[in-house]
């Protein structure tokens, strides 16, 4: 079942990533990413999933609007390694719904990615608005995530749907969310940050290093 | 060397000099300023009258004008002395003893003219009739001391004592009385400095984290530069060790910072504005507070990596235009921002890096910000165009994206001859040491690391494989005289200077430098094949040509600015067309001829500037279309202004017509050239 859920979403992500890519290198943005090339895998799977809230909020500059965070979701996704290894020209945004992903590491290595993911809160569901069981996950456009606003994400959430990509399966959101936990309420964004940190030891241990960059002593 | 006007000094003698304490100098007339020469071309008609301040230090060239008067000289290496006897004719048949001593101002002169010989004898010789290279004489091998703490360069004069009385007096001639020190000896400055270094790692919080690094003995050093460093995409800030350590150790304080770069590089440039901040303002709680009273944030210095390197242009725009307010410090106090392949993603405006002295890196090799015609966002030298500040820049060839910083792993990179980390650091290290001495503490010495083409003069510690372009151009404003930079005038017949341009070289064009095809594959519709350096919006402009037999190209010089012989040098920069026909069959470094015509039609004997060093063979790398070659690698050439007069002192270099550049029958016998920013280069640069 998994497989042949993940050759769909293979190939729904394969066909959105073509067409944007298409047009990206008509506006003769740049030439194609290895990681465009190699995302038609996409998002694997979804591994965990846990809400957090903050006391402080701080702005999300992964998007143009950066607007305030004081709440979201923790999840780490399984995805394809080719996609994300780090490079310096455009990457393929990681979309969650109708917002944009903070990644932590890089899962290239592990296929492994952490990622914080900005959402208001639902009080009468008690926990994020952004809602698992309804919004995709996705590699979208290789572009700057900070110059993304609202109307791009729409029209990139309307092609994901029109390319057939789907939200992850009310069973896989469930058992991520049970290995999730429940709410983590957190100072800050540093607290935030580190514990994301602790993530990365766990899920993607071949990036124990980067995750120590993040823990370093705090000044006092 | 000296670079100073002499007359500040001359009448400091006349009201100052001690006349029972210097009798040799005070029996002497300066009467006026061409008896104390020096300056290019100018011939002293009585030397023995005064104490002439000539250049003398210097090193062979194997070819004419014989001999280059250089400024610094790194350990180990000989440094040489040298007369035209065709401009210093009195000199000939006198026998002298030439002493090499520790640098003296004018004031310690007139205070005591003793010569005491740095290598513990002066050297006798007799001067000879004919030409400078029977006139050139060795003064050290290598062993002259060059410990000059953490600092660069130990000051030296060298002084003929024509009546071999063992004191600086009437008639001796000295390299080094009036501004600058004869010439400098200096340690390699790739190699660590004197201090050991601490490393302390901390976090401020969310993207706060810091690897600082110190001279262990801070607490005996004062207040130091402050170097940052803002890593690149997926790169880390404790990825940058090597330049940490060895700038501590020659006494910089530097921090390497978390940089938020996923977002972007506008994001990037935040982090390394806010990096700054915190560090000025907490740096009571690094360390118990070891660096309080040792940072001084009026000397900054910015470097970034990749998406950082774009991040640190921005971080001064934004600093300059007022997008930004730091609290610690200004747009002024940033001395140095320095682009390690810096990606180009933000707009022409937003990634001007104004007048802040600017410096970039690239890696003829990098797989990953490759330089290539295909992209802006690739393409790192527009951003380098456009800085109006002292700029310089080093393209590398064999170097990956991942070779600048320490991590292990892949190298990001693709052609023939890498070098790796092993070849790319060397060259990192000692220019970055070069450029910060200079533009932190105004030393002197560091200059010529930047400031002569790469093959004349680099660091020791670079392999001897390692190839390099180079490029350095003064300020805007610093007071060259621009002959030609193409950007005004823009026929091919007219100087941006408002002069005549006549050429018999084929294929003539200017235009902007952009490469407009999106390859490096040569087609005769594309003249600006290999340049990219400009992106829509730019407006660097550029003249290529090319040549398969004798052929010139001559500019005409304004009447006003005529009179060269108070002029530093001619200087230039030029490259090889890549993939041009013309280049792949000459398929070696290149150069070719100038020389200057005065009033009277008198040409100076053509220099062919390849004795300086060539210019680079584009890098043999393939892709982007057909054939071999990457993006073309200006050098900057600059002629020393004397040696146009070289067994030629007829020739007026008041009275400059016009500089010709000869091609076919000087250096190359065929070649595709790019050619910009033809300057008189002026005392003080």
């Amino acid at each position: 079942m998994r497989n042949s859920r993940w050759l769909l979403t293979s190939f729904a992500a394969f066909a959105v990533l073509a067409a944007a890519g298409t047009a990206w290198m008509k506006a003769g943005a740049t030439e194609p990413a290895a990681s465009s090339t190699a995302a038609a895998s996409g998002v694997r799977g979804l591994l965990f999933a846990q809400p957090f809230v903050l006391d402080q909020s701080y702005s999300h500059t992964w998007r143009a609007e950066q607007p305030s965070v004081r709440a979201g979701w923790l999840l780490v996704l399984d995805v394809a390694p080719e996609v994300v290894v780090p490079q310096q020209g455009y990457e393929p945004v990681l979309f969650v719904g109708d917002q944009t992903a903070e990644r932590i590491n890089h899962g290239d290595g592990s296929g492994h990615l952490v990622v914080i993911v900005p959402s208001e809160l639902d009080h009468e569901r008690g926990e994020p608005a952004l809602d698992l069981l309804a919004g995709p996950i996705w590699f979208g456009t290789p572009r700057l995530p900070e110059q993304l606003d609202a109307k791009g994400l729409a029209e990139e959430l309307v092609a994901a749907r029109r390319a057939g990509i789907k939200p992850f399966a009310a069973a896989k959101v469930v058992e991520a969310k049970q290995r999730g936990g429940g709410f983590i309420a957190l100072k800050d964004r540093t607290e935030l940050e580190r514990y994301a940190a602790t993530l990365v030891t766990t899920w993607a241990p071949d990036e124990y290093d980067l995750a120590q960059g993040l823990l370093q002593p705090l000044l006092k | 060397m000296h670079r100073d006007s002499p007359s500040a000094v001359i009448a400091l003698l006349r009201a100052a000099t001690p006349l029972a304490l210097m009798a040799p100098l005070a029996a002497q007339t300066f009467s006026t300023s061409t008896q104390i020469s020096g300056g290019a071309g100018s011939i002293s008609p009585e030397p023995r009258l005064g104490v002439l301040d000539l250049e003398l230090a210097g090193e062979t060239l194997a070819g004419y004008p014989h001999f280059h008067y250089t400024r610094t000289f790194e350990i180990g290496k000989r440094v040489w002395m040298a007369i035209d006897p065709t401009r210093h004719p009195a000199f000939v048949g006198d026998t002298a003893d030439i002493y090499v001593v520790a640098h003296q101002s004018v004031a310690q002169w007139i205070a005591n003219g003793a010569l005491i010989d740095a290598r513990g004898a002066p050297t006798t010789f007799t001067f000879q009739p004919g030409t400078i290279q029977a006139n050139t004489v060795t003064l050290d091998n290598g062993t002259l001391n060059a410990d000059a703490g953490d600092s660069l360069g130990v000051p030296y004069d060298v002084i003929i004592d024509f009546d071999q009385d063992g004191l600086l007096g009437a008639g001796d001639a000295i390299d080094g009385f009036y501004g600058e020190p004869g010439f400098f000896v200096v340690e390699d400055p790739g190699q660590p400095g004197p201090h050991n270094v601490i490393e302390t790692q901390y976090s401020g919080g969310s993207f706060l984290g810091q690897d600082t690094y110190y001279p262990a003995n801070l607490l005996t050093l004062g207040q130091l530069p402050l170097v940052v460093i803002s890593h690149g995409n997926g790169h880390d800030y404790r990825w940058y060790d090597h330049i940490g350590y060895h700038l501590a150790s020659w006494g910089c304080i530097v921090m390497s910072h978390q940089n938020n770069t996923q977002p972007g590089p506008e994001s990037a440039s935040v982090t390394t504005l806010t990096n700054t901040d915190y560090l000025l303002t907490n740096q009571h709680l690094i360390d118990n507070g070891a660096l309080v009273g040792h940072i001084d944030a009026t000397r900054i210095i910015w470097i970034g990596h990749s998406r950082g390197g774009e991040g640190v242009a921005r971080a001064f725009n934004k600093v300059k235009t007022g997008a930004y307010v730091p609290v610690n410090y200004k747009a002024k106090d940033i001395a140095l921002v320095s682009s390690i392949a810096p990606t180009e993603f933000l707009t022409v405006a937003q990634l001007t890096p104004f007048d802040v002295n600017y410096h970039m890196f690239v890696g003829a090799s990098d797989s990953d910000v490759n330089g290539g015609p295909t992209t802006p966002i690739v393409q790192s030298t527009p951003i380098y165009e456009r800085s109006a500040g002292d700029k310089t820049f080093h393209s590398i060839q064999g170097a990956g994206h991942a070779d600048f910083h320490n991590q292990a792993g892949s190298c990001w990179c693709t052609g023939p001859s890498l070098i790796g980390k092993a070849g790319t650091h060397p060259v990192v290290l000692s220019n970055y040491l070069a450029l910060i001495k200079h533009y932190t503490e105004g030393n002197v010495a560091a200059r010529d690391y930047f400031e002569r083409a790469y093959d004349d003069f680099h660091s020791a510690s670079i392999p001897s494989n390692v190839i390099v372009a180079a490029e350095h151009k003064d300020a805007v404003g610093s007071g060259n005289f621009v002959v030609d930079d193409f950007q005004t005038n823009t026929g091919t017949a007219l100087s941006s200077s408002g002069t005549a341009v006549t050429a018999t070289v084929t294929n003539l064009v200017e235009a902007l430098m952009q490469d407009l095809d999106s390859s490096f594959s040569w087609s005769a519709a594309v003249p600006m094949n290999g340049m990219c350096r400009a992106i829509s919006g730019d407006v660097q402009r550029g003249a290529v040509f090319d040549f398969t037999a004798s052929a010139t190209y001559a500019v005409a010089v304004l009447p006003a600015q005529k009179d060269f012989s108070d002029d530093v040098a001619l200087g230039f920069r030029a490259c090889q067309g890549t993939r041009h026909p013309n280049t792949d069959t000459w398929n070696q470094p290149a150069s070719f001829g100038v020389r200057l015509e005065d009033a009277l039609g008198n040409f100076s004997t053509p220099i062919d500037f390849g004795w300086y060093g060539k210019l680079t063979r584009p890098y043999l790398r393939t892709g982007t279309g057909t054939g071999s070659g990457w993006a073309n690698e200006f050098g900057t050439v600059r002629i020393p202004m004397e040696s146009f007069t070289r067994h030629n002192p007829t020739f007026d270099l008041t009275q400059v017509v016009k500089i010709h550049f000869l091609f076919g029958s000087v250096g190359a016998t065929l070649g595709r050239i790019g050619m910009d920013d033809i300057e008189i280069i002026a005392k003080g640069n």
